[in-house]
């Protein structure tokens, strides 16, 4: 019986409880929504980081550098000359070193020159190559193009379509496309890395359409197909380079040399990535704030749902009692019924936390190319919102001790 | 032997130990009626209250066997719940609870299962001639809110009725049609009524009468 009093009680109020139930489940959303994603985030760009040892770029803003090798965003910091790839590839030192030459996109997909070697590329020593081919092969002809696995799936090139790219990094409402065309005869698998957003092309292509844009800028007549590539190393640039060295101290020893020069600089991306995460860190403290704020805010909406609630609650609360309920019975329809609703809006809350974040990663992976990992409110995060649920009991015993207290008679007559 | 099922002598009831309200002597057995009457404030009401269980009374005052001068909380719960049911004058039937559910809620206090209590509480509700038995209180006129109450009252087979002011909302065809109902629900089950009432109408139905506000 107190279970259908209980029942009938909620939809009584039908209006005001949902009401509160909403509240409840917005703070939750709020107090967990943004910790699973920043945790998420870190966890796609720790993996997507890991996959280097040391960045070579020009000097310049190291945050910059991470942001434009590893995660395909913001503007290169420019170029370093391609006699520094030479040389390290001769370096006793080195176990590999991967070129990489930015500057032009299809369709907003940046268009990354590199060599083979960049499909070998492991996030560690034990782990799996990070780019896989899904279909057809790596590049071998200057103009061959590998698409990374989104780039094809929503630019919905396949294998054996071609395309023009086009000069800048980020599209433009008139794009300055090249002449040369591109074909594309490889798509990779998703890694879950920035390069699932990038058209890997080799190297050689990215000099040979810039030569010939620098010399039509200057007026001379278009290069000779004949000679085509037989720019000097000289010339070559390259926007960054991928360094793996045979021994771990090596990537300092290289990283001081490069920063004493002035030309190039060596960066750790986890390095980098760490103090962005520290400087993020103290956003997540502030925000902690913000989700004690929150659920302050859903236990103050119990509580005035509550006790807001007394006229027609007390009311019916009396007359049960008048008509023969227990003290215990009407101690007990009260507290469950702020019972139900806290329980319903944190499951709501929770429900909603994961839409949100399903949603919010979706976008975030489309914006990066980072591969999120879906996780869960771990136990702290739970034991967080559930702290609502003893407060609210708490709130819930006022009037329930008072329609105890006070004589049926009076409630029902006020 | 004959037992009185109300036995009231020398009763009071005393408000926050300030002032005292005398009730009158009062002894009425199984199936018997009994009106009291008096003017605005004599103490009708107040002696259905302590009847009921829901004041504390002083004196003598044993009510279908529970001596409500001792009983503890819990028993005055049961005597409510099982031996007296109180016909409010305003009714004070549960807001937002259809007329259904508000006798529902009275067969479920007094122990039916929930499957019973609506089988039962159409059943009572048929017998008073409640036929809008899935309105609100707040969409009934003033007679059908009597009906529901006074099946409401019936729910728990209780032994003593207190109805107080019965006709006080109803016209006087409607209050006789309601007063008739009530006594011969009350002669079906020999239940005891007592009826507090200022209607000349009730006062001439009712042959036993005892005047309230004339003790102190």
């Amino acid at each position: 019986m107190t279970f259908w009093l209980l029942w009938r009680n909620l939809r009584t109020r039908a209006g005001a409880n949902s009401l509160t139930v909403l509240a409840i489940a917005v703070a939750v959303l709020m107090g967990l929504v943004v910790p699973l994603l920043l945790s998420s985030f870190r966890q796609g760009v720790i993996q997507a980081a890991n996959s280097f040892d040391l960045l070579i770029t020009a000097k310049g803003s190291q945050s910059q550098a991470v942001l434009n090798t590893i995660f395909l965003q913001e503007a290169p910091l420019g170029n370093i000359p391609y006699a520094i790839l030479e040389k390290l590839k001769r370096d006793p030192r080195t176990k590999k070193a991967i070129p990489l030459a930015f500057g032009d996109n299809y369709n907003g997909f940046p268009i990354l020159g590199t060599n083979q070697d960049f499909f070998e590329l492991r996030p560690s020593q034990s782990q799996a190559v990070l780019y896989r081919l899904a279909q057809g092969a790596v590049f071998k002809d200057e103009f061959d193009a590998v698409l990374g696995a989104q780039a094809a799936k929503i630019s919905g090139l396949k294998i054996g379509d071609t395309f023009k790219s086009q000069h800048g990094i980020t599209p433009t409402f008139e794009p300055d496309e090249h002449d040369d065309k591109f074909k594309v005869v490889g798509i990779l698998e998703p890694s879950g890395a920035a390069g699932d957003r990038g058209i890997f092309v080799p190297i050689e292509a990215v000099w040979h359409l810039h030569e010939a844009e620098e010399k039509e800028a200057l007026g001379a007549t278009a290069p000779d197909q004949d000679h085509q590539g037989e720019h000097s190393d000289g010339e070559k640039e390259v926007t960054a380079i991928l360094w793996t060295p045979t021994r771990l101290g090596y990537a300092y020893q290289l990283a001081n040399e490069l920063n004493q020069g002035q030309v190039a600089q060596g960066v750790f991306p986890g390095q980098v990535i760490g103090q962005l995460f520290s400087f993020m860190g103290q956003g997540q403290e502030a925000y902690n704030l913000i989700i004690w704020l929150a659920l302050l805010l859903a236990t103050l909406t119990i509580a005035i749902n509550t006790l807001s609630a007394s006229q027609v609650m007390q009311r019916n609360l009396a007359v049960l009692r008048a008509i023969g309920a227990s003290k215990n019975q009407v101690v007990s329809l009260v507290l469950l019924e702020a019972l139900v609703i806290t329980v319903v809006g944190l499951l709501v809350g929770f429900v909603l936390t994961y839409l949100m974040t399903s949603v919010v990663q979706q976008w975030l992976e489309l914006q990066t190319a980072l591969t999120l990992p879906k996780l869960a409110p771990n136990l702290s995060d739970l034991l967080r919102v559930a702290s609502v649920i003893p407060v609210a009991l708490v709130f819930a015993l006022l009037p329930a001790l008072w329609a105890i207290k006070n004589s049926p008679l009076k409630q029902m007559q006020r | 032997m004959n037992t009185d099922l109300v036995q009231l002598n020398n009763a009071f009831v005393t408000y926050s130990g300030e002032y005292s309200v005398g009730l009158p002597d009062i002894h009425l057995q199984s199936g018997q009626e009994l009106a009291l009457v008096g003017a605005s404030g004599s103490g009708k009401s107040t002696a259905l209250h302590a009847l009921a269980g829901l004041v504390p009374v002083r004196g003598k005052a044993i009510v279908v066997g529970t001596d409500l001068t001792q009983a503890s909380n819990a028993q005055l719960e049961t005597h409510r719940r099982k031996n007296v049911a109180l016909l409010f004058q305003d009714f004070y039937l549960l807001e937002g609870y259809t007329a259904l559910e508000n006798v529902m809620a009275a067969f479920g206090l007094a122990g039916q299962p929930l499957y019973n209590a609506q089988k039962q509480a159409k059943a009572l509700l048929e017998r008073v001639e409640m036929k809008r038995v899935n309105a609100t209180p707040a969409q009934l006129s003033t007679g059908e809110r009597q009906r529901v109450a006074l099946a409401r009252a019936l729910a728990g087979q209780p032994r003593l009725i207190l109805a107080d002011e019965p006709t006080a909302h109803l016209d006087a065809a409607r209050g006789q049609i309601a007063l008739a109902l009530l006594r011969e629900i009350c002669a079906e089950r020999q239940a005891a009524l007592l009826i507090a009432t200022h209607d000349p109408v009730v006062m001439a139905a009712i042959e036993q009468r005892i005047e309230c506000g004339t003790s102190a």
